[in-house]
């Protein structure tokens, strides 16, 4: 995985901040890969929370706080809820092939 | 009529503020009919609704670039302070500091409003929908800034010359 212990930690704490501690994190994508450089940081977060506007205010805030700690850098973020009405199949890759923070 | 550049920079990127406040809130006075938006509402909205939710983002994104891009920049660059080719986050701090923005965290967050808007989610229209909803809820806090900024300058330059920003409700 490349992402500093730091980021790591920057990461779980922002989570915890605004999805609360239950919420599960997901790493997926390039940064998974050592033999890779640079690239987003793609997220995966699993909120048991069902309240839309809720989850999207929660995002935000995620994002806002991971940002200020970590500069300006490129994350996605995807969100898995309860009450999602579909979930596309990258939500399983991203499990699957993630490494969970 | 100055001739001073830093002046006149400042007031070109206030005047440019200003048209798009007019068409955000004129976008907004046509959303108000139809929101908070729900994922049903947002998946069966007509052409002419489409387009004023597309007018509004396009606005909503301009005005944010125009403030962060050019009106405060102009701004350090009024105030003479040396900060043109630092990063953007301390010029923004710097700007919290001297009282032109009331919250950095406040304006990242406007601003992570406007990158999102890049995302759509086909197969989640009930986000879409939260996602706008709060977005025609940070036009007025887009505004606030703008205020909270021209009320600063004012006060310190009662000399300089803005347009009067358009009033909203």
């Amino acid at each position: 995985m490349r992402l500093t212990l730091d980021q790591q930690s920057a990461i779980r704490s922002a989570v915890a901040e605004t999805f609360g501690n239950a919420a599960n994190i997901w790493l997926f994508g390039s940064r998974v890969d050592d033999n890779k450089r640079g690239g987003d940081i793609d997220l995966l977060i699993e909120t048991s929370q069902s309240d839309v506007a809720a989850i999207v205010r929660a995002e935000l805030a995620f994002l806002t706080k991971l940002k200020m700690k970590l500069g300006e850098q490129k994350i996605d973020v995807l969100v898995d809820y309860p009450t999602r009405h579909y979930i596309p199949p990258i939500f399983t890759i991203a499990k699957q092939t993630g490494i969970q923070l | 009529m100055t001739d001073d550049i830093p002046t006149l920079r400042l007031q070109d990127a206030w005047r440019e503020c200003e048209r798009h406040v007019y068409h955000l809130f004129h976008a907004l006075s046509s959303i108000r009919t139809f929101w908070p938006l729900t994922g049903e509402t947002y998946a069966n909205l007509s052409d002419e609704q489409v387009q004023d939710v597309d007018q509004f983002i396009l606005r909503f994104t301009k005005l944010q670039d125009t403030i962060g891009g050019r009106l405060f920049p102009a701004i350090l660059h009024y105030l003479t302070e040396p900060f043109e080719d630092r990063p953007m986050i301390d010029k923004l701090n710097r700007l919290e500091k001297l009282g032109f923005i009331d919250s950095v965290e406040r304006w990242q967050m406007v601003r992570n409003i406007r990158n999102q808007f890049a995302h759509d989610y086909p197969d989640d229209p009930d986000k879409n929908a939260a996602q706008l909803n709060l977005a025609f809820e940070s036009a007025r806090d887009l505004y606030a800034m703008l205020t909270t900024a021209s009320t600063k300058l004012k006060a310190e330059y009662p000399a300089l010359e803005l347009g009067k920003l358009l009033s909203v409700e």
